[in-house]
């Protein structure tokens, strides 16, 4: 099945951030439209602070609305987003990916059991001139800092000349650095991870074990700043 | 004449219809729905509410009516529940997320391809219609409206941010539905499925923002419903 294919009538899609700590599914989005997303929890806002992520507060994570872009058109972007400023930041999902009891939850929807975890966004970084392995994004446990400590299941980070996909073990170089917006994508798989910029695969690391589950993490360390658009994780 | 048929995808679950509006700022889908079926919606957020000004929307003064007087399911005797902007500066906006590339590739992962347009519909009336300051809209960053369908106390009119203007029917009170097929290149406008005319789809100012407001003047504005839809 591909990854625009879905199975017929049947549910398992949580297009609310603010269920995926307690719905089950196949596949969870993430959209950044609006500032109040990131407002802490309170009784005037509904804010992602109260519903299982943590960092999703004014003071570690913002949303710029774009304004200059073109009507629909790839030549002309900018998009309404997820930004940090400042630095030590993250912004982390509740922790339910990749285990075998979320798997079997997403069975129930998908008509058989998943093999495959997939992690899609589009983002860029708008800074990527540093070697960071703190700023980026993937799974991580709910209070990694770095895609290569322990806990993390891999993250796409820069190492100041080209992106790479780095783990607690693997560390795979992909296309060179740049701050264009792009449609990224991690696969986890067995014992492999590969990973993808533009639908172009870049390579791939091994999977690591005795972490699962982990939670979708957007890292921003000392000088790299990931911008994301919407993210989505898919079982498949 | 651009078709207002929408392509749907071959998908029966509804998955990508996103009907809350409370969450068009948080999900991702190929059509946005808001219905304006009870004052709960634009009353402020807070302990025992749920207001849309949680969720991404503004409003000001407004102010929602609840229909009484219809004839069931006619076309004929219309009384809607609906938003009513029966005073001058009122309005409401939602989170400013359409027309972007970003935005219609998430779409695309529902749809099963990458959609080229974006069409708008609105079930709304303008109880007054004087002067040319109120109506259903597209908004861009700041004042300005990126794609507006307003009267000018004569006609019905479309206008962007030039600001350009394609003349349509003459005004009336009664209810209809209005639409914007948007492409990359041209805006036609309709009303009750009519084409209006068209515009040149303005460019360097996406994503944009649903809104429905009065102005300082004299006209009146209800709105019962919008959709949103890429194809």
């Amino acid at each position: 099945m591909s990854a625009l294919e879905y199975p017929p009538d049947r549910g398992g899609i949580i297009a609310d951030p603010a269920l995926w700590y307690s719905s089950p599914g196949f596949e969870f989005w993430i959209v950044f439209g609006h500032v109040d997303l990131m407002t802490v929890q309170a009784a005037t806002n509904r804010g992602l602070s109260g519903a299982g992520w943590t960092g999703a507060i004014a003071a570690t994570a913002s949303i710029t609305e774009g304004a200059g872009a073109d009507f629909l058109s790839s030549a002309d972007l900018d998009p309404t987003r997820l930004v940090r400023g400042s630095t030590n930041l993250a912004m982390r999902s509740p922790r339910v990916f990749g285990s075998y009891d979320h798997g079997q939850a997403a069975a129930r929807f998908l008509g058989h059991t998943p093999t495959r975890l997939t992690l899609e966004f589009y983002g860029r970084m708008s800074v990527a001139s540093a070697n960071e392995n703190t700023s980026g994004w993937g799974f991580h446990t709910p209070a990694g800092t770095d895609f290569t400590a322990a806990g993390s299941a891999g993250g796409i980070v820069s190492d100041g000349t080209n992106f790479r996909l780095r783990s607690v073990t693997g560390n795979d170089a992909g296309a060179a650095i740049d701050t264009a917006w792009h449609l990224w994508r991690i696969e986890w798989i067995g014992t492999t991870v590969e990973w993808f910029i533009d639908n172009t695969s870049q390579g791939t690391v091994t999977l690591d074990n005795d972490i699962w589950p982990t939670s979708l993490a957007f890292l921003d360390g000392t000088t790299n700043r990931p911008q994301t658009a919407w993210a989505r994780v898919f079982y498949s | 004449m651009t078709s207002l048929a929408i392509q749907r995808p071959s998908i029966k679950n509804k998955a990508g219809v996103v009907t809350n509006p409370r969450l068009w700022a948080s999900s991702a889908g190929y059509e946005f729905w808001i219905d304006f079926g009870h004052a709960d919606l634009i009353n402020a957020m807070g302990s025992t509410n749920e207001g849309l000004d949680g969720h991404g929307w503004s409003f000001g003064t407004a102010t929602h009516l609840e229909g009484s007087t219809g004839d069931f399911l006619s076309s004929a005797d219309i009384d809607p529940s609906c938003f009513n902007c029966n005073a001058t500066f009122v309005s409401i906006v939602g989170p400013r997320i359409f027309g972007t590339y970003d935005h219609a590739l998430a779409a695309a992962r529902f749809l099963g391809y990458q959609p080229t347009k974006l069409t708008v519909r609105w079930f709304a009336s303008f109880p007054t219609v004087n002067t040319n300051d109120t109506g259903c809209s597209l908004a861009m960053a700041g004042a300005g409206q990126t794609l507006l369908i307003y009267s000018n106390g004569t006609n019905f009119l479309l206008s962007d941010n030039v600001p350009g203007t394609d003349l349509g029917a003459a005004v009336d009170t009664s209810w209809h539905t209005f639409d914007m097929a948007i492409n990359a290149t041209n805006t036609e406008w309709f009303i009750d499925g009519t084409s209006q005319g068209t515009l040149t789809t303005p460019t360097d100012l996406w994503p944009v923002a649903m809104q429905f407001q009065t102005g300082g003047g004299a006209n009146r504005l209800k709105v019962a419903w919008c959709r949103l839809v890429y194809s």
